[in-house]
């Protein structure tokens, strides 16, 4: 206590000085209001600054549930473009299937083959997320491939890039349709026969699906007319199409759910 | 010692009148030009007695300063600026200590002390008084520029303002 005592008649002067000073500042800080102002503007500054920091760490432990969500809300928007509804569509009931045909279920790549002749890739969802056998899968620019085999908890495709696979298309607002196939070995592009040679075709144009399947709706991009050739005493083009998607570097995929495919092949098998 | 701390509390009243209703009021500025502002108002911890307690000193200072603050409307200011020069008065009374050592119980004044060590004591107080307050008022160094001016200016014309009343009323 003595020992206090002392210390506060040596170093009471400081300790007075400072107090005060710490009111004053406080008057400063609380009553004007440039000073206020400038006060609060650092200080959020400098916590600013230390909380953007931490953010910054923080947000790659979330960059996983961030990224699940993005491909969920991107599954919805491109989904809405499938199921197009006109501005003065008149509702016919409340279940109106043809307002919601289409369902898009995210879904990433976990294996891929790229150099052989009948690539395959997986994803893994599976049946229990709702994907079945013959379903369009699809990326943000394009077509990807087609569901073959489904567990419940992974889905094999054919992709694009596999010889088996044909895949009926057209040319944007020229209405020729042909079939896309792929050839080996090159991942970039695909060829696109059947193309009667009095089409009216030129380089640039773009490559849609038709829409005269269940499995992709109408209209989808697959890519742009680089090459045209005319085999010689053929009557139908082969033309080279440059794939918007680059296959290989894809890692997430959608898958489309047509609902209405059982109905629409019930109805074409009755014929 | 009474008539001693009656001295302090008319010099009291003089200072701080001279300061909120004249001073203030002294308005020298121009189209861009507006980096003059007097202030005697130090003088009045600056004439304190040198032995006075520091304590003491600092919670005299502490009051003239928020009583200052109160007519500049600018509450803690003054204050913050005047507590600091109480604080520094006595390393800079050491650093000018004279040969002979300060008498006990006086105020440090020219007439004392001589007139010119009267203006080096008072001009690097004042001088520094007038930096913490300008650099408080701006409250950043970003107007670094701007503070130097305004100390500058408001040091040359204080000091002449702080001059002219040493030598009209010479306290003892």
């Amino acid at each position: 206590m003595r020992n206090l005592l002392l210390l506060f008649s040596k170093y009471g002067a400081l300790v007075l000085f400072i107090l005060l000073e710490v009111i004053s500042f406080f008057l400063i800080v609380n009553y004007n209001n440039k000073q206020k102002e400038i006060f609060l503007y650092s200080s959020n500054l400098f916590s600013g600054k230390i909380l953007d920091k931490y953010d910054d760490g923080v947000d790659y432990f979330n960059l996983k549930t961030i990224n699940d969500s993005i491909l969920q809300e991107n599954a919805r928007i491109l989904s809405n473009r499938f199921n197009y509804v006109p501005e003065n569509y008149e509702y016919n009931s409340v279940e109106d299937t043809s307002l919601n045909k289409y369902e898009l279920i995210p879904a990433s790549i976990c294996n891929m083959t790229l150099h052989l002749r009948n690539n395959r890739m997986t994803i893994d969802k599976g049946t229990n997320w709702g994907i079945k056998d013959g379903m369009g899968v699809i990326a943000e620019k394009g077509i990807v491939g087609v569901v073959r085999k489904v567990n419940s908890d992974f889905a094999s495709i054919v992709p694009l890039i596999n010889t088996q696979l044909q895949i009926s298309a057209k040319i944007k607002n020229k209405n020729y349709f042909g079939d896309l196939k792929w050839e080996p070995y090159d991942e970039r592009f695909v060829i696109l026969k059947h193309i009667p040679k009095h089409a009216k075709v030129s380089k640039g144009d773009t490559v849609i699906t038709s829409g005269y399947s269940t499995i992709f709706p109408g209209g989808i991009e697959i890519g742009k007319i680089i090459e045209i050739r005319l085999p010689e005493g053929d009557n139908y083009f082969e033309i080279v199409v440059d794939l918007n998607n680059r296959i290989g570097n894809l890692e997430h995929v959608y898958v489309i759910n047509y609902k209405l495919k059982d109905l629409q092949l019930e109805m074409e098998s009755d014929q | 010692m009474g008539s001693f701390n009656i001295a302090i509390i008319r010099r009291f009243l003089i200072i701080f009148i001279l300061q909120v209703l004249v001073l203030k009021r002294v308005n020298i500025s121009w189209e861009e030009f507006h980096y003059i502002f007097l202030f005697i108002y130090p003088l009045f911890i600056l004439l304190l007695p040198i032995k006075i307690s520091r304590s003491v000193q600092l919670l005299i200072a502490f009051i003239f300063g928020l009583g200052i603050d109160m007519f500049y409307d600018s509450p803690g200011l003054h204050t913050a600026a005047l507590l600091f020069t109480s604080f520094i008065k006595k390393y800079i009374l050491k650093f000018l200590e004279p040969v002979e050592g300060y008498t006990t119980d006086s105020s440090p004044t020219a007439h004392k002390y001589g007139f010119s060590w009267f203006i080096i004591y008072t001009s690097i107080l004042l001088f520094i008084h007038l930096l913490v307050y300008f650099s408080l008022e701006a409250f950043s160094f970003v107007y670094f520029f701007e503070i130097i001016l305004k100390t500058i200016f408001s040091f040359i014309f204080s000091q002449i303002i702080l001059l002219v009343y040493i030598l009209i009323l010479n306290p003892k």
